[in-house]
């Protein structure tokens, strides 16, 4: 693309701007080097790593239970779907057996945990956009989810709350009631944030065919989730491939027409509602039982590679695992939404003016210590 | 001509009404301060301030201690004298619109014919300051902020002085008193609405508040033009805004509703009218900005060339024919 | 696309591909490729519409395993791919296929300096410059361990 000051003066009067590692849309550590021409960022280079942790060499170090807490702090808005995807892999490989009770108690904090993960996601995007109310709205919804999670299991953020065969807690029935007393408020606030934000003049000026993914850039990204889904791509792995008792429930894929970041938005809206029928079907066929099945003193892995996908609220996240018939995995690779969903940045924004770079980048809805992991 | 005398009295005058004027902008700034973070937390569902004294009035004053005490960090490579200026400059011309407004009936500093013209003129001024702020903060975040509010402001001056002069065609008169005493009947929002809307639309953007706030958008731009600015030099670039609220809301009472016309509104007590009215503009701007989302530049630039500005020019037009033809 | 078509189909493409136990090992075909049928594998795959989902390495005797992921958007079909790096140390890039993998074979570089030969931007991604030759999951000689041993043996083309 050649700009009409480009024509004129030539490619010298590009300059670099370097968006981050602390800057207010960025929401964490990434840093952003853009070649701007005026307002429009004709190069853009995402520069990664400030926040590593190395968890993959982590987990190298240390038995298969300590592990668990590490899951939880790559996404940290959605905890329990990462631990999923660990404690899934681990009993695929363990063959353990989980007990039915935990595996619903599984989907409902999962879900849960989804739509606190997308009430950030949504609240911070319209931030992004300027205005500042929705956020405070998402926070407000949010505060029920994490009362409830912090009730059973013992934090706010960071949950450590999934074992190989089972959960560490049994939910009672003030959780339950709880549950369904935020469906019914989540139900009717749904309407609120439409008439706020996906009604908005503004706000659709703003996101509608700004940061159009199509099929084929989707495929040579590795891009899942909300992202992909609002590109009309109905993959989602609860259905594609389920895991854990999600087959067991009725429920849609919400997808986008545009692959803009209008569809995005209104994708993870709508997961919201869909979220909210899971929980409460769960609810309703939640079994008796034990939630725990006592494991063996030290768990020891047979040799072998073995993978584990989930949803997570961002997208499919992969466990890969190698073991060597020792208490400590040969190799655990992580395959994390996000960093596949940031990829496409250089090319899904190049020659976009700044504004609809940030309405695009607060789209892919990014947990940078994710990426970072 | 004689040449002027000025008797002890008029000094005195004088002195008394600068003095007043440059409180009333800093108070102008607590009360709106602590209004905008009040009106903000209902809006969002939570408290505000709430420690210090009753429902925390007194939040706004300790922030200004707090904020006189901070150190004034100059970035190395920064002008230093225009990065030292830029927060006077805006300080300056919103002092002096204060001069010419009709608080009542006999309560004003000068009531100069061309009152209108003066307070334009001289609010002008106030992109200037911008411009110098993010020229001198060698920032290029800023640089974006003061370009995008050189462009913005110079767009929207056109509809704002539009608008007026079809207020104007229908009084005759530049002078503030003069307008204000042809609203004895009839407020001019009732005449004129589509001047009306279009000055409270271009006045919210004159004064760079959201849903226009692109100079200081923070999430494009981190803070904009004001960025490198900390302490009491940001601070005179928030009291500088807010008295730029008040200087347009305050035109936009004497033009559009009435000015200090209201019941029981004496020589003084008119005072409270226009300050009840122009404090109500102002909540208005201030629930609008934590209600939208900011919209984006080009869209900013259109809806000033594309809408305002030719519809001003309509307005203005019908407004001629038919006070021509009355 | 099924998974039992694509293993019918990566054989008459010459790949040596195997349907796997999904149930056990979470995908759903197996490819044992040659360092040398990357690209066209790569090629294949993007021309079937798959995704790339994730591309990183195994440190093991005799030689690092590079494993490539890749699924399908509307059927449920996972196919893993495993190459042994040959002795140059450098495999052909896909990152001009599936653009995806560019950051996934940088990724793969800072962390066991497999070397991906025609990558268009091969600098380090996650470590800073002064450490990039660190190589952080090369497992140290004691510690390394054949390919039987962690059960990836039979993967090899």
């Amino acid at each position: 693309m050649v700009t009409k000051l480009e024509k004129i003066a030539g490619p010298k009067h590009r300059f670099l701007l370097n968006m981050g590692p602390q800057h207010p849309s960025t929401h964490g550590v990434l840093r952003i080097v853009l070649e701007m021409d005026g307002e429009y960022a004709m190069a853009i280079d995402p520069v990664l790593g400030y926040g590593h942790r190395m968890h993959e060499k982590m987990a190298e170090g240390r038995p298969y239970n300590g592990f668990y807490p590490n899951t939880g702090r790559m996404d940290y808005l959605g905890a329990i779907l990462f631990s999923h995807g660990y404690v899934g892999l681990l009993e695929r490989m363990s063959g353990a057996e989980v007990p039915e009770r935990a595996e619903f108690i599984r989907v409902i904090t999962a879900e849960l945990n989804r739509i606190s993960s997308h009430l950030v996601g949504i609240g911070a995007y319209v931030l992004d956009l300027g205005a500042f109310t929705p956020i405070l709205y998402a926070f407000d919804d949010r505060e029920m989810i994490l009362d409830m999670l912090e009730a059973i299991t013992g934090s706010r953020l960071t949950y450590c709350y999934f074992r190989v065969g089972g959960v560490t807690k049994d939910i009672d029935d003030t959780f339950i009631r709880r549950a369904r007393a935020f469906i019914d408020r989540m139900r009717s606030r749904l309407p609120m944030y439409k008439d706020l934000v996906t009604d908005n003049l503004i706000f659709l000026k703003r996101t509608k065919g700004i940061g159009i993914i199509d099929r084929d850039m989707a495929a040579r990204y590795g891009i899942t989730g909300p992202v992909l889904r609002g590109s009309g791509i109905s993959y989602d792995v609860r259905k594609s491939e389920p895991y854990s008792v999600y087959d067991r429930f009725d429920f849609d894929i919400p997808v986008g027409e545009n692959g803009d970041s209008f569809d995005r938005y209104v994708v993870r809206m709508e997961e919201i509602a869909q979220s909210l029928r899971i929980i409460e079907q769960a609810l309703d066929a939640l079994p008796d039982g034990p939630v725990m099945v006592k494991p063996k003193k030290k768990l020891k892995l047979a040799a072998g590679g073995c993978n584990y996908t989930v949803e997570a609220a961002r997208g499919s996240l992969s466990y890969y695992l190698v073991g060597d018939g020792s208490d400590t995995p040969y190799r655990l690779k992580i395959r994390v939404p996000s960093y596949s969903n940031l990829s496409p940045l250089p090319e899904l924004c190049k020659g976009m003016l700044l504004s609809d770079l940030v309405t695009a980048m607060g789209s892919l809805d990014l947990v940078i210590p994710e990426i970072d992991r | 001509m004689d040449t002027m005398q000025l008797s002890f009295y008029d000094v005195l005058r004088m002195v008394i009404a600068f003095v007043l004027i440059v409180s009333l902008v800093f108070i102008n700034a607590i009360i709106m301060g602590y209004m905008e973070r009040k009106m903000a937390a209902k809006i969002q569902r939570r408290w505000g301030p709430m420690e210090v004294g009753f429902q925390g009035w007194l939040q706004l004053i300790l922030d200004g201690v707090k904020i006189i005490a901070k150190q004034l960090i100059v970035p190395k490579d920064a002008d230093r004298t225009l990065f030292r200026m830029a927060p006077l400059l805006a300080f300056t011309p919103v002092v002096l619109p204060f001069l010419v407004l009709p608080f009542s009936k006999s309560l004003f500093g000068r009531d100069i014919n061309l009152g209108l013209i003066f307070i334009i003129a001289v609010s002008s001024i106030n992109v200037l300051s911008i411009f110098v702020a993010g020229w001198a903060s060698n920032n290029k975040y800023s640089m974006f902020g003061s370009i995008r509010s050189v462009s913005q402001n110079i767009a929207y001056e056109i509809p704002i002085l539009l608008s007026l002069l079809s207020v104007v065609l229908v009084t005759h008169t530049y002078s503030m008193q003069g307008i204000v005493a042809a609203q004895g009947s009839i407020w001019f929002c009732l005449v004129q609405p589509v001047a009306c809307i279009i000055y409270l639309i271009s006045a919210t953007a004159e004064t760079n508040r959201a849903p226009f706030d692109l100079p200081e958008a923070e999430s494009e731009l981190t803070a904009g033009y004001h960025t490198e600015y900390s302490g009491f030099g940001f601070s005179l670039f928030v009291i500088a805004e807010y008295a730029n609220m008040f200087t347009v809301c305050a035109v936009a009472t004497v033009l559009f509703f009435g000015g200090w016309h209201g019941p029981f509104s004496g020589e003084y007590l008119g005072a409270l009218w226009f300050l009840l009215k122009v404090f109500l503009l102002m909540l208005i701007m201030v629930w609008v900005r934590w209600t939208y989302p900011r919209v984006r530049f080009d869209q900013l630039m259109n809806l000033a060339w594309k809408y305002l500005i030719p519809f001003s020019l309509v307005n203005l037009l019908l407004t001629a024919l038919i006070v021509k033809c009355i | 696309m099924k998974s039992s078509e694509a293993v019918i189909k990566l054989n008459e493409a010459g790949f040596k591909a195997e349907p796997a136990e999904v149930t056990r090992v979470g995908y759903h075909v197996t490819v044992a490729l040659g360092a040398d049928q990357i690209r066209p594998f790569a090629e294949w795959l993007l021309s079937e519409g798959f995704f790339i989902d994730f591309l990183s390495a195994v440190d093991a005797s005799p030689a690092i395993q590079l494993i490539y992921q890749f699924a399908h958007f509307d059927a449920p079909c996972r196919i893993h791919a495993q190459v042994s790096l040959p002795d140059s140390g450098a495999v052909d890039t896909i990152s001009d296929i599936y653009q995806g993998a560019d950051w996934h074979e940088r990724e793969t570089r800072d962390f066991f300096g497999v070397v991906f030969s025609g990558h268009h931007n091969l600098v380090p991604l996650i470590l800073c410059d002064e450490d990039k030759d660190l190589k952080p999951l090369l497992k140290k000689e004691g510690a390394k361990k054949s390919l039987a041993d962690i059960g990836l043996g039979e993967m090899v083309a």
